[in-house]
């Protein structure tokens, strides 16, 4: 099941950045203000430790990468030389536009919105079926959890859901 | 055509009344009751004692308690003032504890930000050992703090908080150096009591009422409460009694959200008021020994002020704040 | 018979109707979100966290457990009829029950992990009804120093088990930390890694983070990589019921299933998929068939579908009684009980002795209920997997930030949710474990307070480690798993040259 992998650039960047996030989080680290008390650590130790275990965990896979040691399962390495980066961005956007504009239209119709555009990211042609739905499911979790669960989700202009 | 005009103008007019009953009503019907600190604590227990009573006396129907501990509550009150701005059904709970944390953590979010509703309660706070300690009284922990001070592990509420201030104050009527005090913090008193019937710390500070469980229980022992006189009922002497000149009062109140309008904040009071003349609420005051502070409105508001200027001094004084 | 007399006054509790009818809306749930993919128990209690706060804690957490075991029964449905397993713990299932499916025995490999779920089900509950008090004795004793070395002991065994991708494992669990470490330092109450931004001062919430990662990271991966990739659904062909045959090739691996999955569980492991694998490795080894391996032995499912029960049952053992979540959905749990202001851990058999009784009575009727469901049940539920895929995935997402907006109605908290899902995708793409994460993130902190909760006790003197004989115990037990496994594999290089004399 496990295969040696050739160099991927992919493989390569990764672990770059958690090189990099490592030294960013011990380099962040000298903002937290230092109180100690009879303990003798403070609030600095776990931060900074955290950093360097992610600074040598990245050197580590960064070394991986350059000798073939980066095992991969192989199970999904066909779908992997086929991204389709249309639908990443369509989810991204619906996700966008429910985060800007859940207070002013409300949540059944933005949550709605972002159903839809799912669906249509993950293949399905049938818009106007997709938003039927996705109204009814919406009205539906928001009529049940503000009505019944007392949980509180912002209204439409037009009031009740 | 003319039929269809007045379906139209009645569905209209029907649409219209179901969004006139949607708008809020005045009376305040449901409650969202923060409190900044994990279960067992004193907060919680106002807080969980505010919902009883609220609920039993039918003054408020549905109330959510949600509980945030940590940092002397200014976890909890930094997400109340993120959450509830603006939001008139919305109350944390708060106290003395709180303003100390706020000195010493150097908290950007202060009582300031908080609309101060009434202080309802004030409890002492009471020391104790694990059952089994070699120390019996007050003069035993205050010898040993005196032989060595770090060698007392008090266990307690938040780093700065009245229990803090009380370890603190007893060290320095006993001629150490406050700062040399060498205090654990939990997130809260009943967090602590594991730690303390477990002989992990040398001694536990909190309110009575935190402790009154495990001291029934004979699981702990009791030394010494902060009253000035013996509480009736409670058969421990006073840290006076026993040649400590210290003396130190918990209170805890609610504050409401930033940014109401009066009618709103006068409907908290009002709330806030039927609840603390309650049955159920004067019957809870006298089952966990608090004392009754009720203080409404700007004088609370006043005193609020007055607590942070004594008690910013109080930290200075003992080293825990610049 | 103290126990007797709890478990008794804990039936009392949970056969009250409403506790009755929680616990069997959370086995309803739990086996919904087993069957259909993409959700799992974790994702499901964390999105039902907001929405119950108004529930009271007993029948809440009820509902919650059925949820977690729930899911395990579920999960094998999805494995066998699919081939693509429901939820983590049955990948194991899924190799041999979808090859049974495709020789038309998919009723019996149902049928055997159906009872072998409730069989190691049923006994993970009795030895945590006579554990969960011997345990709660030892903890009682347990001080900062304890719970420290507790913790080490779990990073280690989450280390050790990580498998083949060892480093990303770590790097996972790191990442944890680092998120948990965001917000108030509790014993200092010093601001870490807030930017100065008010809505990190309290923290990350766990469910933004779960929530993130499960959800809008799977459906992210699965719309940008395996979205062309078709299901095979198998349909259920003959009896659903086994033959004496089948009876007797499975009672066996039922057994050791379970004894593997309870001790397994109780590890912080981050989950059932390292009993489960174990499980399917000896049965391969004991099986008298061991041709039938890979063809559809009876025993391949029989066995980890034992294993993944009782793991659950292992894990709810170390949350009641030491407050140590060991799995992502225990780490959830974790949080439901400081929701409704409750400290798992030994006090909490002193304190609520009611809540836990009454829990853990619930989950002997879970049990029945679920052998109900899953057995002549169901045909209900594979209907579940014929929901379009588009559909399903839009439905993840909109329960995703319906529970991560309900929390506190803030769009920064919808924008940290795609953030942290996009981490999710990158962490999915490479063959990152996300489970760790999850776990780093509440244990991270939690170490952290009690190393310097028990230092501050012994004045900056590491000697308390070793001074305090159950944290010597401990340390001892941690040294034995550091140096076991190279030494092990030091006998084992040696042996086979000696055959070779």
């Amino acid at each position: 099941m496990i295969k040696k992998s050739s160099l991927s650039r992919g493989q390569f960047f990764i672990s770059l950045s958690i090189f990099a996030f490592g030294v960013y989080i011990a380099y962040q680290t000298r903002d937290i203000a230092d109180t100690q008390g009879y303990e003798q650590l403070g609030p600095r130790l776990f931060p900074m430790l955290t950093g360097l275990a992610l600074i040598l965990l990245g050197a580590v896979l960064g070394w991986q990468t350059i000798t073939g040691d980066w095992r991969d399962t192989p199970q999904e390495k066909k779908a992997h030389k086929c991204p389709d980066w249309k639908a990443f961005l369509i989810i991204t956007g619906g996700v966008f536009v429910q985060m800007a504009l859940v207070k002013i239209l409300g949540f059944v119709i933005v949550t709605a919105v972002l159903f839809t555009t799912v669906a249509y990211a993950f293949g399905s042609r049938r818009v106007l079926r997709d938003a039927l739905i996705s109204l009814t499911l919406c009205a539906a979790a928001f009529l049940l959890f503000t009505r019944v669960l007392d949980l509180s989700l912002p209204a439409s202009p037009l009031g009740i859901i | 055509m003319k039929t269809k005009y007045t379906t139209v103008y009645r569905t209209l007019l029907f649409v219209a009344g179901i969004l006139a009953v949607s708008l809020p009503a005045v009376a305040i019907d449901t409650l969202k009751i923060m409190v900044p600190a994990n279960a067992g604590g004193g907060w919680d227990q106002t807080g969980r004692a505010l919902e009883t009573a609220m609920k039993s006396g039918k003054i408020v129907q549905h109330i959510t308690i949600e509980n945030k501990g940590g940092a002397a509550g200014t976890i909890g009150l930094a997400q109340f003032v993120n959450n509830a701005k603006g939001n008139p059904n919305a109350i944390i709970v708060g106290g003395a504890v709180m303003v100390g944390g706020i000195i010493t953590n150097k908290s950007p979010v202060t009582l300031k930000d908080v609309t101060p509703i009434a202080r309802l309660t004030g409890e002492y706070d009471v020391i104790v050992v694990p059952a089994d300690s070699p120390i019996k009284t007050m003069k035993d922990l205050v010898a040993q703090l005196k032989k060595d001070p770090g060698s007392v592990a008090w266990g307690g509420g938040s780093k700065g908080g009245v229990d803090h201030i009380l370890a603190a104050l007893i060290a320095q009527d006993a001629g150490i150096d406050p700062s040399k005090v060498n205090y654990i913090a939990y997130a809260g008193g009943g967090e602590a009591i594991a730690a303390i019937v477990g002989g992990h710390v040398t001694a536990g500070v909190s309110g009575w009422g935190e402790f009154e469980g495990q001291i029934n229980a004979g699981k702990l022992r009791p030394l010494a409460v902060s009253s000035e006189k013996r509480i009736p009922g409670i058969n421990v002497p006073t840290l006076k009694e026993q040649g400590i000149n210290v003396e130190l009062a918990n209170w805890r109140g609610v504050f409401a959200a930033p940014g109401l309008s009066d009618a709103q904040r006068k409907e908290l009071l009002t709330t806030i008021e039927k609840t603390a003349k309650s049955k159920e609420w004067q019957e809870t005051l006298k089952q966990k020994n608090w004392i009754d502070l009720y203080l409404a409105g700007d004088d609370f508001g006043k005193y609020v002020v007055s607590e942070e200027a004594r008690l910013g001094k109080i930290l200075t004084s003992l080293g825990l704040a610049k | 018979m103290e126990t007797l007399a709890s478990l008794i006054s804990g039936f009392a509790i949970a056969l009250t109707l409403q506790n009755l009818g929680l616990g069997l809306l959370g086995v309803l749930l739990g086996t919904a979100v087993g069957v259909l993919p993409g959700i799992g128990p974790g994702l499901a209690i964390a999105l039902l966290l907001p929405a119950t706060s108004h529930f009271d804690a007993t029948g809440a957490l009820i509902m919650f457990a059925g949820v977690y075991y729930g899911a395990m029964y579920g999960g094998s449905t999805t494995s066998i009829l699919l081939n693509t397993p429901g939820e983590s713990a049955s990948i194991a299932t899924a190799i041999e029950g979808n090859m049974m499916a495709k020789n038309g025995r998919a009723g019996p490999a149902l049928a055997t992990s159906a009872i072998g779920s409730f069989v190691a089900g049923t006994i993970g509950i009795v030895l945590l009804t006579v554990m969960a008090p011997l345990v709660v004795d030892i903890a009682i004793k347990f001080g900062p120093a304890e719970y420290f070395a507790v913790m080490v002991l779990a990073f280690i065994t989450i280390s050790a088990l990580l498998g083949n991708s060892r480093v990303r494992g770590l790097v996972s669990l790191c990442l944890g930390i680092f998120v948990g470490l965001i917000g108030f330092d509790r014993q200092s109450g010093q601001a870490r890694f807030t930017f100065g931004i008010p809505q990190l001062f309290d923290g990350i919430d766990v469910v933004v983070v779960a929530v993130g990662l499960f959800a809008v990271g799977e459906a992210l991966y699965m719309a940008t990589y395996l979205n062309r990739v078709g299901d095979n659904l198998q349909k259920m062909k003959g009896s659903i019921w086994m033959s004496k045959q089948d009876w007797k090739r499975s009672w066996k691996p039922w057994l050791r299933g379970t004894a593997l999955g309870f001790p397994f569980g109780a590890l912080p492991a981050g989950g059932a998929e390292i009993p489960t694998f174990l499980s399917y490795a000896i049965e391969k080894k004991l099986s008298k068939h061991p041709e039938e391996f890979g063809k559809g032995a009876i025993e391949g499912v029989a066995g980890p579908e034992a294993a993944n029960n009782a793991s659950v049952t292992g894990s709810i053992t170390m949350l009641l009684t030491l407050g140590l979540p060991v799995s992502v959905t225990a780490a959830i749990v974790l949080v439901a009980f400081t929701q409704y202001g409750l400290q798992p851990g030994p006090l909490l058999f002193q304190n609520n002795p009611s809540l836990v009784w009454g829990l853990i009575a619930s989950m002997y009727i879970g049990n029945v209920l679920l052998l109900i469901l899953n057995l002549p049940l169901v045909g209900i539920w594979v209907k579940l997997l014929r929901i379009p895929r588009p559909l399903l995935y839009a439905g993840i997402l909109v329960f995703a930030t319906l529970g991560t907006y309900g929390i506190r109605n803030d769009w920064f908290d919808l924008l940290l949710l795609y953030i942290i899902g996009v981490v999710g995708f990158f962490m999915r793409r490479y063959d990152f474990p996300v489970a760790p994460t999850i776990v780093g993130m509440i244990l991270g902190p939690l170490a952290e307070q009690n190393l310097r909760r028990a230092l501050s006790i012994s004045r900056g003197d590491f000697s308390i480690f070793v001074t305090k004989p159950i944290c010597a115990t401990i340390l001892a037990i941690i040294i034995l798993v550091l140096i076991a496994p190279p030494l092990w594999r030091f006998i084992e290089s040696r042996r086979p040259a000696r055959r070779r004399k």
